[in-house]
């Protein structure tokens, strides 16, 4: 009989064994790379997915950042690039800033914003985009097209008054040529261009879920974000909510293990991540903001502000040129 | 690659703005969309085009409500005077100026002619974001 010494290794062996054999039969079935690999996308569906991507992110700029900036003091002009002017983008602008940024990656995808009666004459659509602009007005649909002088997919949706201070700054303006807009009137219509894509307008393509996410590290390096571009709760939600993705996906719960471990017991192996977290109570409608009011300026707000679901806006809202390391002039 | 040096934030008429499809006109007359249809800086001359009323190619149903200049934009427009646009603006918005408000007092042709063709420029010579040297170009080379 083997000595308590001797008979320590054989278990050790036995159990490495049964360790390789459980692992060997309980291991998930290969992810089907091959198949993804010659996946496309409709072209339609990636303007769909960028716009709404857009909207997210607009919606957030314009509801945590703005609003929630001015009701603290903070400014937001349409003259703030001006040298002088200590004020953030408002939302449309925002938007072109947002245009900007694509125009630095190497796809050619760009966006624009026009109107019937836009504030900035030179935002007026004419020709083709004015005619499909008038069907979207009539439908609320989107349009997708290709444009031979450019030889560019386009498509356009649809920009709809979705808060009240949207209306009240247009009809205000005094440049405005329209003041009676009211709340769901659609107002204009983002545009989008792309080229260098093998867009299939016939659309039956792969499954989406799977083409979507090798879809989004483009999109994720588009928008220089740190996050996947399905990673996120909200964005999900959204996508789903368009019908981009099935409504499975928009129930599934958002953040990393570590971060839904965080938040079932608010505790995160490397500390509290967010104010949430450590126990920061704000004041009832605050939404964080009085950071921004002990902020050095906009962008300093931004690195500051109070998670929005669990997460730092600053990680994904931070501006291209601050990640970079340049200088913006309005805010030194 | 131009804006590997020239890239401005606020610049008025960024190149990429052109590929919107209603800029079609505009791109079959003048190509806007690329910066060496108008600018030969590195060979020699400033800007190559030769009319400086070019703004006539998109502006031409320009309005503004509240109109800060003397004459107003319409009636400049209507008698087609569109070689006083450049009098007051620059084209890409990165000289740091007050814009005029009397017509009178604007930049005349000539002035910005000798300008194109690389003579002295009638705008401040202060701006908004000065162009990387080209030095600092041959490094990151």
């Amino acid at each position: 009989m083997p000595s308590a010494a001797n008979r320590s290794p054989i278990v050790y062996v036995l159990i490495l064994i049964a360790l390789i054999a459980y692992l060997f039969v309980s291991a998930p079935p290969p992810l089907p790379e091959a198949k993804a690999a010659g996946a496309t996308v409709p072209v339609e569906r990636v303007f769909a997915i960028v716009e709404a991507e857009n909207d997210v992110v607009r919606a957030l700029w314009t509801q945590e950042i703005v609003a929630a900036g001015k009701k603290v003091g903070l400014k937001f002009d349409e003259d703030w690039r001006e040298a002088g002017v200590e004020a953030g983008p408002l939302p449309a602008l925002f938007l072109r800033e947002t245009a900007k940024s694509l125009e630095k990656h190497p796809v050619q995808l760009s966006l624009f914003l026009g109107s019937d009666f836009p504030i900035r004459d030179a935002n007026r659509f004419a020709g083709l985009q004015m005619a499909k602009f008038l069907r979207i007005k009539a439908t609320r649909e989107p349009e997708f097209f290709f444009e031979p002088s450019t030889g560019m997919h386009t498509a356009m949706f649809s920009d709809t008054a979705v808060v009240e201070a949207c209306i009240k700054c247009h009809n205000e303006h005094p440049q405005s040529p329209k003041n009676d807009w009211r709340l769901n009137d659609v107002m204009g219509a983002t545009t989008w261009i792309v080229s260098g894509i093998e867009g299939d307008a016939r659309g039956a393509h792969a499954d989406p879920p799977r083409a979507a996410p090798r879809l989004s590290r483009g999109l994720q390096r588009l928008f220089g974000q740190g996050k996947d571009f399905l990673g996120t709760a909200r964005r999900r939600r959204a996508l789903a909510a368009r019908g981009l993705l099935p409504a499975r996906y928009g129930s599934l719960p958002g953040g990393s293990g570590q971060t839904r471990l965080a938040r079932d017991t608010g505790r995160h192996p490397r500390g509290p991540r967010t104010e949430r977290q450590a126990g920061v109570r704000r004041p009832a409608g605050s939404g964080g903001a009085d950071c921004l009011a002990q902020a050095d300026g906009l962008v300093g707000s931004l690195r500051t502000m109070s998670p929005v679901e669990g997460r730092n806006p600053a990680l994904f809202m931070q501006p291209r040129w601050r990640r970079r390391g340049l200088r913006n002039d309005n805010h030194p | 690659m131009c804006l590997g040096c020239h890239e401005r934030p606020n610049d008025r008429h960024p190149v990429y703005r052109f590929l919107e499809p209603r800029f079609a006109k505009a791109r079959e007359q003048i190509e806007p969309q690329l910066c060496v249809s108008c600018h030969l800086e590195h060979r020699g001359q400033r800007v190559t085009l030769t009319d400086t009323g070019y703004c006539s190619t998109c502006h031409k149903e320009t309005t503004l409500k509240r109109d800060p200049i003397d004459i107003p934009h319409e009636r400049l427009i209507a008698e087609d005077r569109w070689e006083t646009c450049l009098g007051c603006h620059d084209f890409h918005g990165n000289h740091l100026m007050k814009t005029k408000t009397r017509v009178e007092e604007v930049w005349p042709q000539v002035q910005l002619r000798a300008y194109f063709n690389g003579g002295p420029s009638p705008y401040p010579k202060a701006l908004h974001h000065p162009a990387k040297k080209e030095s600092d170009h041959a490094k990151r080379r």
